[in-house]
């Protein structure tokens, strides 16, 4: 994941390298998704994330299209 | 060998791992895991095979050496938290925050800025990131395609 000025820049650098545009997310997002997929990752109790998990917490942030889809 | 599936004991060297990482920001050796186990260094090799493949880290395809714990890179990368006296390096944009977030810590983060080629700085400060302006991450790989190959992802 990289950090872009904007999403016009991102645009620029997909047209520019070739890579897909993907999507782009703001970085305060980025940061409230990140509390919520690492909040237990130091504990003992952690087994891993479940494709449950994973899904509940993209749509908590509206990551709801194809390019979010748990298989 | 048995089940591919972490054993329990897997599953502590794992949290292990983790407080090393928090604590002397970088990832322990082998080495120093089989002392503090009491196993062989092939028994720590294999629990660390066992929990790559369950995803709960990430191992350098070639040198089989931890290359990730996410959101840790035991890499140097483009993305560098500052926490304390502390540096520790970032997988990505996204482990950028996420480093300070989990840990509940305020940080200076040190990241590549894509297409100006520059690197910016953002504070997080009282628990919250301080960007001087509305940033985006991109992410460029559909979740379905994030593990085929987590290096670019």
């Amino acid at each position: 994941m990289l950090l872009f000025r904007s999403e016009e820049d991102v645009a620029g650098w997909a047209l520019a390298t070739g890579n897909s545009r993907g999507a782009s997310v703001p970085l305060m997002t980025v940061w409230e998704l990140g509390k919520v997929w690492y909040h237990d990752r130091l504990d003992e109790g952690f087994r891993g994330l479940t494709a449950n998990r994973v899904r509940e917490t993209f749509a908590q942030f509206g990551l709801t299209s194809d390019f979010w889809r748990v298989p | 060998m048995g089940s591919r599936r972490p054993t329990e004991q897997d599953w502590e060297i794992r949290t292990a791992l983790y407080r090393f990482y928090v604590e002397n920001a970088r990832a322990p050796s082998d080495g120093e895991v089989a002392d503090e186990f009491g196993i062989s260094t092939d028994g720590v090799a294999t629990a660390l095979l066992r929990l790559h493949e369950a995803h709960a880290l990430f191992l350098d395809p070639k040198t089989e050496q931890i290359r990730m714990l996410n959101p840790f890179s035991a890499v140097p990368t483009s993305y560098v938290v500052e926490i304390g006296a502390r540096s520790y390096f970032a997988n990505c944009a996204w482990d950028m925050l996420a480093i300070p977030a989990m840990l509940g810590k305020d940080a200076l983060i040190h990241a590549r800025l894509e297409v100006a080629d520059s690197t910016i700085q953002i504070p997080v400060i009282d628990g919250e990131p301080r960007p001087d302006r509305n940033y985006v991450v991109n992410f460029s790989v559909p979740f379905s395609d994030w593990y085929s190959d987590l290096i670019y992802t």
